[in-house]
């Protein structure tokens, strides 16, 4: 804020310096040819004649350039057409041929010299041909020059009957006379047509913004109103229009109106004030005015467009800039102040501009509202830049926030899950690790404490210990299968299986009857469920190799279906005695041991056993299934 | 087929003294199989394999100067015939496969019985190799993998690492066979269920491990020029 409060000064000078630049720019003239011919007298008269033969009996009165019509208080004024006599002595040298500029008319002329017509701007007709801001230029051919004194007779088409004039008559070497003529054409003409151009490719671009983005309707109105103003300036440019003069001049007004009315919209919304109903009284107002005045008569038209319409325009236009002046002092914002100062420019600008309707100041210098228009242009663009800009500067901020966010966001993240990975990986080890010593303390360790009981006892028998031992040795190898990759494939795990007992069986003269068919995967089948049930089909081998004196033992697994619930049905049975003791407390067979295995791993173990055999039946279930399900599932029936 | 009348001669390479005195009685006690040399050291292998080549080899691979399975892959490049066994514990399925891939037709299981251990080499001299539920499921994997059998992880392979088409596949009846032996089935109830003869499907068991170790060996050529270690085009 401090910033914007010490650019106050800066800015109060920076508007002393526009309108020193503005003021300064009257005091510009076109410079004057070196070998002016002087002339010898200047003369006036209001005539419809289109001939000098038919001014024989014209009155004339003497006049003096810049001469215009609505300052002579002449009874004929009513005439839109008038001649000028302008008497020269012959010059001294002939060796040079001479020429006429006439700087600026309104609208068109004839010239003629010593009765001969050399140089006409276009047609008198409706629509006449257009010289206010153009100059004609004629030469004076050598052979028409008399000795002593020769007459210059210049035929004037005004705009309308109130409003006609002639800037002045130079004569002068034709040399010198085509430079003045291309410098007043460049100023005039060239720069204007240039600044058209740019304010159009900037009303288009300005436009193409808006469609963009619509909800911008700033950039909107700005776009229309440097069209608006485009359009303005062809009066400046076109010499022969194409539509009658009024229609014409009625475009030219209107358009200074509605340039006003897009710059008030814009206004508003650049120093960020909604005002939408007096937006829309004004618009409707200008609107109705400017269409009113295609109503009027002719004498009425002109009376009313440059006195009472340019009047309302400027009150417009001061209005927008008084806002841009006190919001810019109030919200000490550069960039409505910059608007403002150009305002401020405008306004002086055309404030000549309606001195120069109004007949305060002359038509030799043209009009200076077209040339207000790069500095507006050149504040609008750099605003815009500056806007760009900022918002590219804002998302690079933002992003490089954004990215210092995410990344810290993802070391913390990364931090997070390692020190989660590093706690899941310490509870899957220690579960692993307390699981591993159950098992060893469970199987193996029992054996050998019993293996070591025995030997300390004194019962060294070789045959039982070395029983013994190959008891535990074969635990292990449960151990080391369960852990193997093969150990979450069941059928794999079952082939292990099969290659470790088959030595057992063959000793004991058994068979295995190998009935294991092609199953899915058990979902979740680990090394916890391969130990046990490998456990569990090994003490049913152990079992009958000890009890039942059996020839053949049956191992089978297939797919069922049951009430929807699809499981693989693992059986092992045996041909032998069966259980012959109490089947309700079947120590013997170690099937409480098996019940229990059966539990930790959820899977239900039905025991059969008859005179003709015994049977284990473990049902895996495919679908996953609610533990409460499966323990009511395992219980024995 | 073994000539009932040679003696097969028998390298022996064990660290383990014991263990190297039991297998060597164990071999011993067979009247067709001589245990001539017995070393506890990769470097002495080696050299005895350079000097006298014996019909079979049997080595651990754990050794204290080096790998068991240089001195396989070395017996492999002298002799296409020579029996090679990887002496092995329970549970070492994996090393058991490594060692196939560098050349070995068999494994011995250290804590077998003593006529096992003698048995086993005859069957593999007599043409069938030895293999478990948990073998064949390791080769199967190998063979299932399109791309060369890398370590986990390096499997993403980009198309134009794709392997020469000359890396050996497995037939259909070979895949059979492997599949049926993950389910526990012996080799004569394999042949039972696919109508083979029990000497064809042991066969197909000698004929699958040697099949894996060209395939491990062109894959290990390829992953060479892939990584520019060798290059094909100037190999003269």
């Amino acid at each position: 804020m401090k910033n914007h409060a010490q650019f106050t000064t800066g800015w109060a000078l920076a508007y002393l310096f526009v309108v020193i630049f503005a003021l300064s720019s009257f005091t510009y003239s076109i410079p004057e040819p070196d070998h002016r011919i002087d002339v010898l007298s200047v003369e006036y008269t209001p005539s419809t004649a289109t001939h000098p033969d038919e001014l024989i009996n014209a009155n004339w009165e003497p006049a003096a350039f810049p001469h215009h019509w609505a300052n002579t208080d002449h009874q004929n004024t009513s005439l839109d057409e008038a001649w000028y006599r302008v008497m020269m002595a012959a010059p001294a040298q002939t060796d040079e041929l001479l020429g006429i500029l006439l700087p600026s008319i309104t609208m068109n002329a004839a010239i003629f010299f010593n009765g001969i017509e050399i140089g006409r701007g276009g047609q008198f007709q409706d629509p006449v041909a257009r010289h206010w801001v153009q100059p004609l230029l004629a030469n004076i051919p050598a052979t028409l020059i008399q000795p002593g004194t020769n007459e210059i007779l210049i035929r004037v088409k005004g705009l309308h009957a109130g409003h006609g004039s002639l800037s002045d008559v130079i004569i002068a070497p034709q040399s010198e006379l085509y430079d003045m003529h291309e410098t007043i054409e460049f100023l005039r003409v060239g720069v204007v047509q240039m600044i058209t151009a740019v304010l159009i490719a900037m009303g288009l671009l300005s436009c193409l913004l808006w469609s963009i983005r619509r909800q911008e309707t700033i950039y909107g109105y700005f776009g229309l109103a440097n069209l608006i103003w485009a359009v303005h300036n062809l009066n400046v440019l076109v010499r022969d229009i194409p539509i009658p003069t009024r229609i014409w001049e009625w475009i030219a007004y209107a358009t200074i109106g509605y340039f006003g009315i897009a710059m008030m919209h814009y206004t508003h919304r650049f120093v960020g004030q909604c005002l939408p109903q007096r937006e829309k009284a004004i618009t409707l107002f200008m609107l109705l005015a400017s269409l009113s005045l295609l109503t009027l008569p002719e004498d009425l038209f002109y009376f009313a467009a440059e006195q009472v319409w340019y009047l309302i325009v400027f009150i417009l236009g001061a209005y927008v800039i008084i806002k841009l002046i006190v919001e810019g002092w109030r919200q000490k914002h550069n960039e409505i102040q910059a608007l403002a100062l150009c305002g401020v420019l405008i306004l002086i600008y055309s404030a000549h501009d309606i001195m120069v309707f109004l007949g305060f100041d002359g038509w030799e210098r043209g009009l200076y509202l077209h040339y207000a228009a790069p500095v507006l242009l050149g504040v609008f663009g750099s605003i815009l830049i500056r806007r760009f800009v900022a918002s590219v500067a804002e998302t690079e901020v933002l992003n490089r926030e954004l990215e210092q966010r995410v990344e810290e966001k993802s070391k913390q993240l990364e931090i997070n899950f390692r020190r989660l990975n590093k706690l899941e990986n310490e509870k899957l080890l220690a579960q692993e690790r307390e699981r591993i010593t159950r098992d060893m303390h469970d199987g193996m360790g029992g054996t050998l404490v019993s293996t070591l009981a025995m030997v300390e006892s004194g019962n060294t028998e070789a045959g039982r210990i070395k029983e013994s031992l190959r008891g535990a040795l074969s635990d292990m190898r449960l151990m080391i299968d369960s852990l193997d990759s093969a150990g979450g494939d069941l059928l794999t795990m079952l082939g292990m299986f099969r290659e470790r007992v088959t030595p057992q069986l063959h000793n004991a003269g058994l068979t295995f009857d190998w009935q294991v068919k092609l199953v899915p995967d058990i979902p979740e089948f680990g090394p916890e469920k391969a130990l046990q049930i490998m456990r569990i089909l090994q003490e049913f081998v152990t079992n009958t190799l000890k009890h039942a004196q059996a020839r053949t033992i049956t191992l089978s697994t297939e797919t069922r279906e049951e009430a929807g619930q699809r499981a693989v049905i693992l059986t092992i049975r045996d041909d032998g005695t069966g259980i012959q003791k109490n089947p309700h407390r079947p120590t013997g067979y170690g099937l409480n041991n098996m019940q229990k295995r059966a539990k930790l791993i959820n899977v239900a173990l039905q025991l059969d056993s008859s005179d003709q055999g015994t049977r284990i039946i473990l049902t895996l279930p495919l679908e996953t299934i609610s533990d409460n399900t499966l323990g009511t599932a395992a219980a024995p029936a | 087929m073994v000539n009932s009348s040679k003696v097969y001669t028998v390298l022996l390479v064990e660290d383990d003294g014991p263990t190297r005195e039991r297998l060597a009685k164990a071999v011993n006690k067979h009247d067709q199989l001589q245990v001539p040399w017995q070393f506890a050291t990769l470097k002495e292998g080696l050299n005895q394999l350079e000097n006298t080549p014996p019909d079979v080899v049997l080595t651990d691979l754990g050794l204290p100067d080096g790998h068991g399975i240089d001195l396989i892959r070395r017996a492999r490049q002298l002799s296409e015939t020579m029996e090679i066994m990887v002496i092995s514990v329970f549970g070492d399925e994996r090393n058991v496969v490594s060692a196939i891939e560098a050349g070995a037709t068999g494994y011995l299981l250290k804590d077998g019985p003593a006529d096992y251990i003698g048995e086993s080499i005859i069957d593999m001299l007599n043409g069938s190799s030895p293999i478990s539920a948990s073998i064949a499921r390791h080769i199967l994997k190998c063979f299932r993998h399109d791309a060369p059998h890398l370590p986990e992880g390096k499997e993403t392979k980009q198309p134009e690492k794709t392997p020469p088409a000359d890396i050996p596949k497995l037939t259909k009846r070979e895949t059979d066979v492997l599949e049926y032996i993950t389910r526990g089935f012996t080799f004569n109830e394999v042949a039972g269920i696919l109508n083979l003869s029990p000497h064809t499907v042991t066969s197909h068991i000698k004929h699958i491990y040697r099949k894996l170790e060209v395939k491990s060996r062109s894959e290990a050529v390829f992953e060479a020029v892939q990584l520019g270690l060798v290059d094909i085009r100037t190999d003269k």
